[in-house]
């Protein structure tokens, strides 16, 4: 009697044994658990990366960053690995040719999280502009957030906007050109308009990684040469827009060298297929001008040093978390 | 032999119950889940995200998709009424704009929000 009972325990432990490990499989793996209300911790893949740039482009709206950091800080994840999928992110965007004002947004976010690549370079040399102006002032109902603001924990300091700002994010004109504009053709091919640059050193060789800046009046982009060699190393390419007047400068001078550059319709002996006229324009360096000291000996006050100092002003950010 | 039969079921269904119990109660692989499930607070923010995001690209395709993510009903009266909610709880101006522009581009224009078109 007691070995019966003894074995029927044994066999009801081993079911429940079986049973539990079945239990948990399907618990943990066949029908896991699936929250609702939950934080962007939660959202799949797919979803995170809409939610980064969406992040970003707000980021790029708002310009508070410590918002944007507070959304970042709902993902619960690494700092390096989010800036790695902002990256990955901004990369993914550019390749697919997703609109500009996107791509500047998501270059800067990145740039702000610490990570810049050669393809996010363009982008953030030119400022994000919004579609409508923001700074119309209006009548309001409550015209001022901050008393329902929530307060700082303490006194902090801001974080710098642009941590690494370039030196030509405005393009700002200056007086003093680099360059020559030598041979300024009109070309008549089939294809898209384009303004297509070469830049040549004193030999004619062409030079590339020179930034050539491409301004219009609503806007301004970047790009730089040598991105196709199989085109020379000096040459670089920028699509034209119709009815819009560019201007072109290069190399660190934001002076435009070329004004007024618009694409008009080419002679052609078929009616029915217009093509439209590309600008190839070619610079070289401006030649050295004689100067009364031939030799110029650095001094301690032109080098650059390995310490920068940098003063903050405190100042506190309002700011609103969802 | 029936009895044995009996024995074993009831293990399994203890084990089981046993099972699913601690399996859920301490989950270790949580489903990843999409927009729709977040918490009305962050659906709020993606709205508002999205409304500043078409705000800086113009694409409206993009913004509606990015919308129906969060499922539920007429995106644009969800952005419009965000957009009152905005007002009420005194958020910036242009923030306000970019949910009105949103919701006018998605046929919802209550006058509330018009004056903010522009912003």
């Amino acid at each position: 009697m007691t070995v019966g009972r003894s074995h029927t325990f044994v066999v009801f432990l081993i079911s429940a044994m079986v049973g539990l490990i079945g239990g948990l499989i399907v618990a943990w793996f066949v029908s896991p658990v699936e929250y609702t209300s939950v934080e962007p911790s939660e959202l799949r893949p797919e979803f995170r990366s809409t939610y980064l740039q969406l992040v970003a482009a707000s980021y790029a709206f708002e310009n508070d960053w410590t918002r944007a950091d507070f959304r970042l800080k709902a993902l619960r994840d690494d700092p390096k690995v989010i800036a790695r999928q902002v990256v990955e992110v901004t990369e993914r965007s550019i390749a697919e040719g997703r609109p500009a004002p996107i791509l500047r947004a998501l270059s800067k976010f990145s740039d702000r999280l610490g990570v810049r690549t050669a393809a996010m370079i363009v982008y953030l040399a030119t400022p994000v502009p919004t579609v409508v102006p923001v700074a119309t002032p209006t009548p309001l109902p409550s015209p001022s957030p901050s008393p329902t603001l929530p307060p700082l924990p303490s006194p902090t300091f801001a974080p710098p906007d642009t941590p690494t700002p370039l030196p030509t994010f405005t393009p700002t004109p200056t007086p003093q050109p680099m360059h020559l504009l030598i041979a300024q053709d009109r070309v008549c091919e089939p294809g898209p308009p384009q303004i297509r640059v070469v830049v040549e050193d004193e030999q004619g060789k062409g030079m590339p990684g020179v930034e050539v800046w491409v301004i219009w009046e609503n806007g301004a982009d970047r790009f730089v040469t040598g991105l196709k060699p199989d085109k020379g190393n000096g040459y670089g390419d920028f699509d034209m827009q119709l009815g819009i007047a560019y201007a072109i400068a290069v190399g660190e001078s934001t002076l435009p060298l070329v004004t007024d550059l618009k694409t008009e319709p080419c002679p052609s002996s078929d009616p029915a297929q217009t093509i439209y006229a590309s600008w190839q324009l070619t610079f070289r360096p401006v030649p050295p001008t004689p100067t009364p000291t031939p030799s110029v000996t650095p001094t301690s006050s032109s080098t650059p040093t390995a310490t920068t100092t940098v003063t903050v002003t405190p100042s506190f950010t309002a700011t609103r978390k969802p | 032999m029936r009895r044995a039969i009996v024995v074993i079921i009831i293990g399994l269904v203890v084990g089981v119950g046993i099972g699913l119990a601690v399996g859920w109660n301490l989950p270790i692989n949580t489903v990843k889940t999409t927009p729709a499930s977040l918490s009305a607070d962050w659906q709020s923010d993606w709205i508002l995200m999205t409304a500043q995001a078409y705000s800086l690209d113009g694409d409206l395709v993009q913004a509606r998709q990015r919308l129906a993510l969060l499922g539920g009903g007429d995106p644009g009266a969800r952005v419009a009424q965000l957009g009152e909610q905005a007002i009420t709880e005194g958020l910036p101006p242009n923030y306000i704009g970019a949910l009105a522009r949103l919701a006018a581009a998605l046929d919802a224009r209550p006058p509330e929000l018009a004056p903010y078109l522009s912003q």
